[in-house]
């Protein structure tokens, strides 16, 4: 995930939430119909507010009543959120984890009251968890080192040996590990490449674009740049453009980056041949996908209308709707196929497939940085 | 004949006395120079060439000027919790008049200058207003401002505002114009306070409050103008910022507190006011840039970074105890000789 800016509902929703679920939690016994709960974070900026807007907007479109509840980023308040919607006595709940480790006692709470607990883009690591859908950090920092491999090669064909510079989040941010971890194993096992330095961008652009700039001007120009996260992948666009060295595709001078995320400026620069190609997230599939279980779950059978663990599901298994929203036929293409079921703490993780942006694709509708840039 | 062997030894050793609290009062200087000596035997790239020096100090531009905020603030016995929250937000607030993409109400990129630092004084001013006028204690008033501007300035935008023109980005995005300023400002901020009586004021009220109103010092505007001085230094961070990466983010000045009230106290500003030089602050500066750039290109694994920035971070910080328990000894002996 984009974990870098808040949005902007954030202050109103989050000053609010503990009230409104207060007041649902009054009126709740007098609702007719099924009523599922949304217990979210809105820090993310445009990413999460496509991640969130698309749930709203299939919730609209299926005629489910969802009640949201923000936790203003705190662990407590997620807790206590959680506890008042099991006490209201909704259907089932979709999260969207702020704690992942915190807020495993209302998860078990819920299920043993018979409430399925639905992850959504973080889990929680409480195997009471029904099903979680996100895509895999770690594959797509793989995806990452395969891509940058096979750019690196075509932009340098007579070129056998790669320096590589890493650009890594935050130490504390078990995220970064995640998206670090694979693409050093990847890049590790092909001849010819050779992760020189791995300097931290901290998640900023401010941060990278200093980092990389004084690597650069210390050690040289690199072959290639990874960064596993849009504003640090903007920050080293920065850094290149600051040192003369932001040479498009094509020309031989030009340096091979690939990123995690696509906003709308990331596209840009793909587009423009500067950034080589970016793993981005099926963001707005990952709501519509736990609901459209979620409803299965609560109407039918349980756990048996789950996928099991092994499955491979694809686009004919699950059908999204498309629907006109932002302008587009939102879910009209189902970039989250094929979709691996694993089991990660316990439960089951629908693992969507990360979505490639480059130069072939950058302008198509179905990215979420073009939507909602 | 013998009074004046004793008169004589007394002032041999006031002079040394003296002499000692010179040395300890600059003493960011000889701590700069053997970390430097350190990094070139340790980290040589991290000077390998001019062009490496001047990225460090233009790292650490909009940082000075943060630190230049923050220390008059100190100087004076108060807190200023918010001066990353004005840096960003004023920062934020004009891109958002300015950016084509945005509001784009405006064309002017000199105009746009105007309007970041004139944002930025007028929260200054109204903190130091509540502080002085109304009396909510610096840190509660300054923690407010802080979480309000960090917050509006995410919901004025929660994505990076670009398409700035470049003759608003040009203060930030030359080396030569924002290491310049920063330079200048250290030295004016520097005579300001050592050579007119609005610095003696601001030592004085830093001391002492009431002892500076018994003397006639109008303590209430004295505090407004200090924290309208910080607002504006912070506008001007924020200038520098969003010049350097050519764009606001939501998160814009936001990680820059911490390292600015860092560099203040380790170039010997005191926490507790009335004590401190300007020029130290300075030495604090280019202190944290020479050590974070040098650890950045050290090929030190990420995850050991922070550890040894925070390490070298305590150093100083034991180093500034020692210094003050030293001034402390001295001018006790001083009192009771």
């Amino acid at each position: 995930m984009d974990s870098n800016a808040i949005d902007r509902r954030k202050f109103v929703k989050g000053a609010t939430a503990a009230g409104l679920a207060g007041i649902a939690g009054c009126l709740g016994d007098d609702d007719e119909g099924t009523t599922y709960g949304f217990s979210t974070y809105y820090q993310g900026g445009a990413w999460n507010t496509a991640f969130l807007e698309a749930i709203e907007f299939y919730a609209e479109d299926m005629g489910m009543d969802l009640d949201e509840w923000g936790n203003d980023e705190d662990q407590d308040e997620e807790l206590q959120n959680l506890q008042q919607g099991i006490e209201m006595g909704v259907e089932a709940i979709l999260l969207n984890t702020w704690g992942s480790e915190s807020v495993n006692p209302a998860i078990e709470q819920a299920d043993e009251a018979g409430i399925p607990v639905f992850t959504v883009n973080v889990d929680a690591t409480t195997e009471a968890v029904a099903m979680y859908v996100a895509f895999s950090n770690e594959a797509a920092g793989e995806m990452a080192g395969e891509e940058l491999i096979e750019r690196a090669r075509e932009n340098h064909p007579d070129q056998d040996n790669f320096e590589v510079l890493e650009v890594f989040g935050a130490p504390e941010q078990e995220i970064s590990d995640q998206r670090s971890e694979l693409f050093v194993e990847t890049l590790e096992a092909e001849d010819g490449f050779e992760i020189v330095d791995t300097v931290e961008g901290e998640f900023l652009r401010d941060s990278t674009l200093q980092a990389v700039e004084e690597w650069i001007n210390a050690n040289g120009a690199p072959d290639a740049i990874y960064t596993s996260q849009v504003e640090m992948g903007l920050g080293a666009v920065a850094a290149l453009e600051n040192l003369d060295l932001d040479y498009p595709k094509g020309e031989d001078d030009h340096i091979t980056l690939v990123t995690l995320d696509a906003d709308a400026e990331v596209i840009e620069y793909v587009d423009e041949g500067i950034i080589d190609a970016a793993v981005d997230q099926p963001n707005y599939f990952y709501g519509p996908i736990a609901l459209e279980y979620m409803q299965r779950y609560v109407e039918g059978d349980g756990m048996d209308e789950l996928p099991e663990i092994g499955d491979t599901i694809t686009e004919d298994d699950l059908e999204i709707p498309s629907s006109e929203h932002m302008g587009v036929e939102l879910w009209a293409e189902p970039i989250w196929a094929p979709a691996e079921i694993i089991e990660k703490d316990g439960h089951i993780h629908f693992q969507t497939s990360p979505v490639l942006v480059d130069d072939t694709n950058a302008n198509e509708d179905f990215h979420w940085g073009n939507i909602w840039g | 004949m013998s009074t004046s062997i004793s008169t004589m030894l007394n002032r041999t050793e006031m002079d040394q006395h003296k002499a000692m609290l010179a040395v300890l009062d600059h003493m960011i200087w000889p701590i700069l120079l053997v970390v430097c000596l350190g990094v070139f035997l340790l980290v040589p790239q991290t000077f390998g060439s001019l062009g490496m020096i001047e990225l460090v100090i233009y790292g650490s531009a909009a940082l000075g000027f943060l630190v230049l905020a923050e220390g008059i603030c100190l100087l004076s016995g108060h807190f200023d919790l918010s001066i990353g929250a004005i840096a960003g937000f004023s920062a934020m607030f004009t891109a958002m008049l300015l950016s084509p993409d945005q509001w784009g109400v405006i064309q002017s990129p000199v105009l746009a200058v105007v309007i970041i630092l004139t944002v930025a004084t007028l929260i200054g001013v109204v903190n130091g207003v509540m502080i002085s006028k109304v009396g909510v204690d610096p840190f509660l008033q300054t923690l407010s401002f802080l979480i309000i501007f960090e917050g509006a300035q995410v919901w004025l935008s929660s994505v990076p505002v670009s398409n700035l023109p470049d003759g608003f980005t040009a203060t930030g995005g030359s080396s030569g114009v924002s290491i310049t300023l920063m330079i200048a400002a250290f030295a004016v901020m520097g005579l300001l306070l050592k050579y007119t009586s609005f610095g003696q004021a601001v030592y004085a009220v830093g001391s002492n409050k009431d002892s500076a109103r018994a003397v006639g010092i109008k303590t209430d505007q004295l505090i407004i103008t200090v924290y309208a001085l910080s607002g504006f230094l912070s506008g001007i961070a924020g200038l520098i910022l969003l010049g350097r990466v050519g764009s606001v983010s939501p998160q814009l000045a936001n990680d820059l507190l911490f390292p600015a009230f860092a560099a203040a106290v380790i170039g010997g500003i005191s926490l507790f006011g009335g004590r401190g030089k300007i020029a130290g602050a300075l030495g604090g500066v280019l202190l944290l840039g020479v050590i974070q750039s040098a650890l950045n290109i050290s090929g030190m694994s990420v995850n050991q970074i922070q550890t040894i920035n925070g390490i070298v971070l305590l150093i100083a910080i034991l180093l500034y105890n020692t210094r003050t328990n030293i001034r402390d000894r001295i001018l006790t002996n001083e009192v009771s000789g």
